[in-house]
């Protein structure tokens, strides 16, 4: 998975925010706010990543099982491919 | 977006976004461009202010003071475009081409988009000066009303 062209990462009043630009602003309308894990996958999947390592990255940097990290990873996962933000 | 931003934290954005070539949508508030655009409720997208603004575009611009305002332009001097909210009687003047963030190209009302090139919008905009004209005359009566009341009031305490 990859986040689509046209997708960016901005900061907004000190928090992370997900814009569009370009073409891919022309159907998509709002903002999506990143709290720190959900920055550290967009980083991620900027360059590439499928839900497997994104699920490790999570359990490596947090404390946390790999159970909540899968729901975690399948929520922010299932979101961005709603808003057609991410490619297979 | 469930917190609260403040428009002017969003400013770089909207530049960028309308800068790329795409479109801007965020909502509207304040009651000047009614009933185009209610309080709250209906939202603008905004793309990039193109070379020449023409009467009747309605652009998004900064004051000096740092207040954003989405209003129309009504005409153009030499000091700058002349301004007005199609709810409001009173001109805005000598607002610069550089204040200009961007420009209105559609609007979403009731979850409805019209465009500023459909025929819908295109008859609303030609009916706001008989209103802007009714709404001098209806403004002018009431204040002559006043005056005459004032004068004979003050007449029969005399």
């Amino acid at each position: 998975m990859k986040i689509r062209k046209g997708f960016l990462m901005r900061e907004v009043a000190g928090k992370n925010v997900v814009i569009a630009t370009g073409d891919a602003a022309r159907n998509f309308n709002g903002i999506i706010k990143l709290n720190e894990s959900a920055t550290l996958l967009w980083h991620l999947l900027e360059r590439g990543a499928d839900e497997a390592e994104l699920v490790d990255t999570i359990t490596e940097t947090y404390d946390v099982d790999i159970t909540t990290a899968q729901n975690d990873v399948s929520m922010f996962v299932t979101k961005l491919k709603g808003a057609g933000i991410v490619d297979e | 977006m469930n917190e609260k931003f403040r428009l002017a934290d969003f400013e770089p954005i909207i530049r960028e976004v309308v800068g790329s070539g795409g479109e801007f949508t965020m909502k509207t508030h304040g009651t000047s461009m009614l009933p185009m655009l209610s309080d709250g409720n209906d939202s603008v997208v905004l793309v990039s202010v193109p070379e020449k603004i023409v009467r009747g575009d309605v652009i998004f611009y900064k004051r000096e003071n740092g207040q954003f305002v989405l209003h129309r332009v009504v005409g153009k001097r030499k000091d700058g475009f002349v301004l007005r909210g199609d709810n409001q009687i009173i001109n805005e003047y000598g607002v610069g081409y550089d204040t200009v963030i961007a420009i209105v190209t559609a609007y979403i009302k009731n979850g409805k988009r019209i465009d500023v090139t459909d025929e819908e919008y295109k008859k609303y905009v030609r009916t706001l000066d008989g209103k802007y004209r009714a709404k001098i005359a209806h403004s002018l009566a009431a204040r002559v009303k006043n005056k005459l009341c004032r004068i004979f009031h003050t007449g029969a305490e005399k």
